[in-house]
């Protein structure tokens, strides 16, 4: 677990670091009639964040007794427990992976192809459902948010290269 | 509200007159709340909050950040009270599965299986049933009118603020989270800038460049929608925990509740009235709280029950005193947490955090002058939570056996529908794909940080108020000519000096157990445990 949380803590104070160098593009000082320049936010902000972040690493390598009042009495293994475990992973991205690429299709073959092929995937291959309840979900689904967002709400969803599907009447 | 000559009138008559002044807004906004549609949507409201309170995993947080993209569609009022609807409802819900599953719905209900589930167990399901939906609607009916009572005063107070005050109060709101909120401290800061970071993309407000756009991405420009954040972390990067876990079959119970269990189970509670009005009176309050809200609020009420009952040898075995503590309580905060909400503009709670954001979708500027030039909005909301209340507990009592039936939905139905409803709430607010992208990033980001004990709500309340921060920030130092001493300025802003000591206050307070403790050698006691999360 302590090893997740060194890679995220040096993670967040490149970003940090990186992020002030951005905001450097605005002024970061407090001008005398204006106030404080449009980059003095972002600035401390991530520098501040950079900071905090060295903090956290430093309360991870050195620190056993635990910094704040409630914090999980680390163990003698402590360090040895897993972020998460491969069976977890497993789990996750059998139904994120397919997400991931609902999400990139949605672009081509338009949200309601996309949802659809999505759940059908998820429920038959990976839920293992009967094929009467897949079939349900998969058309239910992509119909209900049709009827609700493109006539109730009417906001037009994206629909890809499949656009002319849907205004052939 | 007309303006008044403070003074003149002593304390009492300033009371009384509040008071009518408020009971003839009430019935207004009752008016308001019973017209057709506005019922409609605090019917619909209830019963999707019971159903996604009792899912395991999905408290109202998540429940308010999925579908609010579907409220663009109607006035404000009519979404207020359908948002308000859910997170009413999600509390009763999240009683149902504590008790048959022994899983809490939601991190409020945690306290509940403590005694629920024994219940269940004896063959009492559905007596804990009944006094979870009838504690609730005890805990409901107190802090709403507790609400009623307390918000225009406050309003009115508040209205007198400038920008110091107001940036003291959003920072007072920061402070909480640090000193109070239980986490990390350093992690809370880093997530509460992180957050407030995220607010500065876009435009600079003042000089109207833009700002912090990365790789020329034009998705960058319009700003990153609170609303991208929220569904991200609570709606995909939730589905993500909870699929790791996978969630296990277990021994279920079912319930029957008719009116015979109904009316002997009142008779019992009448017995602990004192818990109840105790938790309901503390659980508005702690609600107040920015960094508290409905979860500790139930844990505290619960501790307090248990210390202050006649038989505390019960509690744990199933005792229906220890049901109704953390029940009333978690639905009196969740009402508390609406207060500050409406009148500072700084949430009580995650839940409020995401409607705060919504307020400003929908046009609305949350904070004091809301009551004056929004009256219909504030009272309407007002009213509807006397409905809203009362339509839940009937919701909550009589569709027992359904939402039973629905917990049986398995996860791998449930998250594959709640991803796509995501995708579609990602990019309904600003019709951007870029948007869609981004929301899943925060999903993975969301998924990160909650393993690691980086608190999530910070980082949405920053989001949402970071516009109020730096524009208030920057509107004191221009007062100031540059001089950062306005906001300790004792005599010219003595409520905003308070408020910025109190919060620099808070935020060196996770430092004075380890530096004591450091003082003194090692072994000191372990000062201030804090149970759950928010």
């Amino acid at each position: 677990m302590s090893k997740a949380d060194r890679i995220v803590a040096v993670i967040l104070f490149l970003m940090g670091i990186g992020v002030a160098w951005k905001s450097t593009e605005l002024p970061i000082g407090i001008l005398p009639k204006e106030g404080p320049g449009g980059g003095f936010l972002p600035f401390w902000l991530s520098l501040g964040i950079a900071a905090a972040a060295l903090g956290v690493l430093a309360q991870s390598i050195f620190s056993r007794t635990p910094l704040y009042p409630g914090a999980p009495e680390e163990e003698d293994d402590g360090a040895k427990k897993v972020f998460v475990t491969w069976e977890g992973l497993v789990e996750i991205l059998r139904v994120g992976l397919p997400g991931l690429i609902m999400i990139l299709l949605i672009g081509v073959i338009s949200i309601y192809f996309a949802a659809a092929a999505f759940v059908f995937y998820s429920l038959y291959f990976v839920g293992r459902h009967k094929l009467t309840t897949s079939i349900g979900v998969t058309v239910g689904v992509p119909v209900a948010v049709y009827y609700i967002f493109e006539k109730f709400l009417i906001i037009p969803l994206p629909k890809g290269y499949l656009e002319f599907l849907f205004y052939w009447n | 509200m007309r303006p008044r000559a403070a003074g003149k009138i002593g304390l009492k008559g300033f009371i009384r007159i509040h008071h009518l002044e408020i009971l003839a807004n009430l019935f207004y906004g009752l008016g308001i709340a019973l017209t057709p549609q506005n019922l409609f949507m605090a019917l619909i409201g209830v019963v999707l909050g019971v159903a996604i309170g009792a899912m395991p995993g999905l408290g109202s947080v998540n429940g308010v950040a999925i579908l609010l993209p579907i409220t663009f569609a109607v006035p404000p009022t009519s979404a207020i009270i359908f948002l308000a609807a859910i997170y009413y409802g999600a509390m009763y819900g999240g009683a149902i599965s504590s008790i048959t599953l022994n899983i809490p719905g939601a991190s409020t209900a945690v306290a509940t299986t403590f005694d629920g589930y024994p219940l269940a167990r004896r063959g009492k399901a559905a007596d804990a049933l009944v006094t979870a939906a009838v504690a609730s609607f005890i805990g409901g009916a107190v802090s709403i009118i507790l609400f009623t009572f307390f918000a225009p005063p406050l309003a009115e107070f508040a209205l007198r603020f400038g920008p110091p005050e107001e940036f003291a109060v959003v920072f007072l709101a920061y402070g909480t989270f640090a000193g109070l909120g239980g986490e990390n401290p350093l992690k809370t800061v880093i997530a509460t800038m992180f957050g407030l970071l995220m607010s500065t993309v876009g435009t600079d407000i003042v000089s109207g460049s833009p700002r912090l756009i990365f790789g020329e991405i034009t998705g960058f420009y319009h700003g990153i929608n609170f609303l991208v954040l929220a569904i991200g972390l609570y709606g995909v990067g939730e589905i993500f925990y909870t699929l790791e876990g996978g969630l296990q079959a277990r021994e279920r119970y079912q319930a029957k509740v008719g009116l015979k269990e109904i009316l002997s189970t009142i008779r019992d509670l009448s017995k602990y009235w004192g818990t109840l009005t105790r938790g309901s009176i503390m659980g508005f309050f702690v609600g107040m709280l920015p960094a508290a809200g409905a979860t500790p609020a139930s844990f505290m009420s619960y501790s307090l029950a248990k210390r202050l009952s006649k038989t505390p040898e019960q509690f744990g075995k199933g005792t229906i005193e220890g049901v109704a503590a953390p029940e009333c309580a978690n639905n009196s905060a969740s009402t508390g947490a609406m207060l500050p909400m409406l009148t500072l503009g700084i949430p009580g709670s995650p839940t409020t955090a995401v409607m705060l954001g919504a307020l400003y979708v929908w046009g609305l500027v949350p904070g004091p002058r809301l009551f004056v030039e929004n009256a219909e909005f504030v009272w309407g909301l007002t009213g509807s939570l006397y409905i809203a209340n009362t339509m839940a507990v009937l919701v909550a009592l009589f569709a027992v056996p359904l939402f039973i039936w629905m917990l049986r939905m398995p996860m791998t139905i449930l998250a594959p529908v709640i991803l796509v409803v995501c995708a579609v709430g990602g990019f309904s607010p600003t019709q951007d794909m870029f948007d869609v992208y981004l929301m899943f990033i925060f999903g993975g980001i969301g998924y990160i940080f909650r393993k690691l004990d980086y608190p999530m709500a910070p980082m949405v309340l920053a989001l949402v108020l970071g516009g109020l921060t730096e524009r208030t920030f920057r509107q004191s130092l221009i007062i100031s000519h540059g001089s950062l001493g306005i906001l300790f300025d004792f005599v010219g802003h003595p409520i905003a000096a308070i408020l910025m000591t109190l919060s620099v206050f808070l935020f060196l307070l996770p430092i004075v157990p380890p530096l004591l403790r450091w003082m003194r050698g090692r072994g000191g006691p372990q000062i201030l445990k804090t149970e759950g999360e928010l």
